[in-house]
């Protein structure tokens, strides 16, 4: 039969959502530094810390507030293929459709921060401790349950055209994805959300392991690079520990 | 230079199948710790053994590496069979013969798979009973479909679809185009989720319904073991040897599909790697020709804007938007189901063409995703548009054969994706729209085929008892428009 058609070729265009994601991350990072170079200052105890992890800061809504900067710097870039989905699926309403889910999907984490740091109140992690929290984090990278975790992640939910729909299956849909995440990743970011120093080579390495398991193709492998690179952390402050001492 | 022919209905026995009983006897005699031995060979495809065994599990599926790891797992079996052929003092020049299903008269299982005793009335080792009934019985595969539809019976067989597109690869990730002949540009994978349409809808329904919901070739853990299944991906790599002889028709030249790997077996039973890069010429790298290969042909005549939108010349992705859902999971146990698709008001006027057939209409595609399978059903389903109400005017848009549904591949390392059909609807949407003002509301239907549907359908012949079937659940089900 003759068809003629008409011609509307959309391609993956990713450009916009790169930049503001890269934009969120370097403005967390940015913020961090900045507080925890005022709260160093304010306690006039110059140490080579530019940053202090959030369990370290006094009051919970400062410690609260630290770590939910911590998160979106941590886990923004990773969440690219999840918002590409959203974008390319909602294209009409991506202008509100792409923040609601990122901020459905920070909200749980800043929910299971709350409750954790209410929790545990103000601690000082020893050196010993953050090794051992390090180690589970490791060991957490090779059980059965992160593997669901991270193929759970994988799922792409329905999202809704129009109208008071389409916004609660975004927030569904962030709130989701916040969920499975905090269930794949909980594990790497326990010791950092507990202060455990140093914090910008363990944040470096913790956004490392996260995002290479968004991103990779080999979902197996990247689990136990992320193992190997918790556990050479683990190692890196053990040594460091007993050399001090 | 060995010659894969057409397989012998008349006479059931020739050489080439005489032969190619008595190498599946020898090679079954063999232990399984032998990769020469008939289910090693199987357990390459898959298994449901957990072992960690060589090559085990390796077969790809759903994406750009199903028809080159097909064409190199046939090669090297090929190989392993003409070595036991000529050790049992058969021909040399022994190839293996391919079922082409598609010529009239030619889609019942040919009768040398169907006969109890072989060319020297001994057990045939190419019978199996793990077969749908009906296919051993010697029903046409086109007459089990029509119990489903006319419709299913012409489209469920047909490569031509396929062969039509003009680019071996569409887009690989999820919301691209899923198109092209060969599918989509996904990781190495055991179940990726972008099928080109000859391996869901045609590879798909002849492995469901030769297996059926209890036999071995509805399932890619069991499939190799039943001797057809060579003969059914030869055609299959047939297709593929058809298509690229077309003029302007090239395989992929990106790194990421020539240079993958792949461990096969030689008759010695050691180990051979391939890529892609060493499939591509059968006669220059493989040895083998295909009694149909001739000079390279002109392209089908199909309608070139139709082709160029569907894939772009450059083979570009393209994003596909969503302009209708269904509310909720859909739910598929071997019945009938139905489900509305919610359109608004901007999705009906872009769905609705402009003036009858020949207006302008923009392509439209209905996908069917996120789907859990706990088992491959062994049962199709066909799926169709209909109307708000109308549901004799329902619209076929494609088959469900739910083949290589489950993402269970515990050994190897890749995303455990859900399997995902999408199907072109435009041309199901243009006959729903004509006589109708605009298309205010769509549904979509699901029909098995399934044991019930073949007792009623086949007239003459006792219904198989009904087996449980698993419950196949689509978490997103959309319509599409590029």
């Amino acid at each position: 039969m003759a068809t003629a058609v008409t011609s509307s070729p959309l391609r993956v265009r990713s450009a916009h959502l790169v930049v503001l994601l890269a934009g969120m991350t370097a403005a967390a990072w940015l913020a961090m530094a900045v507080s925890g170079h005022q709260a160093s200052r304010g306690s006039m105890q110059a140490t080579h810390h530019h940053m202090h992890g959030v369990g370290t800061t006094g009051s919970l809504p400062a410690s609260v507030a630290g770590f939910a900067l911590m998160t979106v710097a941590m886990m923004t870039i990773g969440l690219l293929p999840l918002l590409r989905y959203v974008r390319t699926r909602t294209l009409r309403r991506r202008w509100w459709s792409v923040p609601t889910v990122v901020a459905a999907y920070f909200a749980v984490w800043l929910l299971v921060g709350l409750v954790a740091l209410s929790l545990t109140g103000r601690v000082e992690l020893s050196p010993v401790a953050v090794v051992a929290l390090l180690l589970v984090a490791a060991a957490w990278q090779l059980t059965p349950m992160k593997r669901w975790a991270m193929t759970s992640c994988e799922r792409t939910t329905a999202l809704r055209l129009s109208g008071r729909r389409a916004t609660q299956s975004e927030l569904r849909f962030g709130a989701h994805q916040g969920a499975w995440c905090v269930m794949s990743c909980w594990a790497v970011m326990l010791p950092m959300a507990l202060g455990a120093q140093p914090a910008v080579p363990l944040m470096i390495a913790g956004t490392t392991v996260v995002t290479t398991e968004r991103l990779t193709s080999r979902p197996a492998r990247a689990r136990l690079v992320g193992a190997a690179i918790l556990a050479a952390s683990a190692a890196t402050l053990a040594a460091a520990h007993f050399a001090l001492t | 230079m060995h010659e894969r022919r057409i397989v012998s209905f008349d006479p059931v026995w020739d050489d080439t199948l005489t032969w190619y009983e008595r190498a599946v006897a020898k090679m079954r005699s063999r232990p399984l710790t032998d990769p020469t031995s008939w289910d090693y060979q199987a357990a390459i495809h898959g298994t449901a053994s957990d072992a960690n065994v060589a090559a085990w599990r390796t077969c790809e599926h759903g994406g750009w590496f199903f028809f080159p790891w097909h064409r190199a797992y046939l090669a090297a079996f090929e190989d392993i069979v003409r070595a036991a052929v000529t050790s049992l003092g058969g021909p040399e020049e022994w190839a293996l013969p391919y079922w082409d299903y598609e010529l009239d008269g030619f889609d019942s299982l040919p009768p040398a798979f169907r006969a109890p005793k072989n060319s020297s009335g001994q057990p045939n080792k190419l019978f199996v009973t793990e077969r749908w009934s009906y296919v051993n019985d010697g029903v046409g595969l086109r007459r089990m479909l029509a119990a489903l539809d006319p419709a299913a019976a012409d489209e469920g067989l047909s490569s031509t679809r396929g062969m039509n597109e003009r680019t071996f690869s569409g887009g690989g990730a999820d919301m691209s185009f899923p198109f092209g002949f060969g599918g989509g540009q996904t990781p190495s994978s055991h179940q990726a989720n972008s099928y080109s349409h000859i391996e869901s809808q045609l590879h798909g329904t002849v492995h469901v319904l030769v297996g059926g919901p209890e036999g071995w070739m509805r399932n890619p853990d069991t499939a190799a073991r039943d001797p057809i299944f060579w003969l059914h991906h030869a055609n299959i790599d047939r297709l593929w040897s058809k298509w690229a002889a077309q003029a302007g028709r090239t395989n992929p030249t990106q790194a990421a599909w020539l240079t993958q790997g792949w461990t096969f077996f030689e008759p010695a039973g050691t180990s051979k790697q391939w890529t892609p890069a060493a499939v591509q010429d059968t006669a220059d790298q493989l040895d083998y020709r295909y009694d149909t290969d001739g000079p390279v042909q002109p392209p089908i005549d199909v309608d070139a804007a139709m082709v160029d939108d569907v894939a772009g010349a450059d083979g570009s992705r393209r994003d596909l938007q969503p302009v209708g859902l269904v509310d909720g999971t859909v739910r598929l146990s071997g019945h009938a189901a139905a489900a509305t698709v919610e359109l608004d008001d901007a999705s009906i006027a872009a769905l609705t063409p402009a003036a009858g057939l020949d207006a302008p209409t923009p392509r439209s595609f209905l996908e069917l995703a996120d789907i859990d399978v706990p088992d491959e059903p062994g049962i199709l389903y066909g799926v169709y548009l209909a109307g708000g109400s109308d549901t004799e005017a329902a619209q076929l848009v494609g088959l469900a054969p739910f083949f290589a549904a489950r993402p269970d591949a515990p050994q190897r390392d890749q995303h455990e994706h859900r399997l995902r059909y999408v199907f072109d609807a435009t041309e199901a949407l243009q006959r729903l729209a004509v006589g109708a003002d605009s298309i205010g509301s769509v549904r979509v239907l699901f029909r098995p085929l399934g044991p019930a549907q073949l007792a009623s359908g086949l007239d003459g012949l006792d219904g198989a008892p009904e087996p449980p079937m698993p419950e196949v659940a689509i978490g997103r089900v959309a319509l599409l428009m590029g």
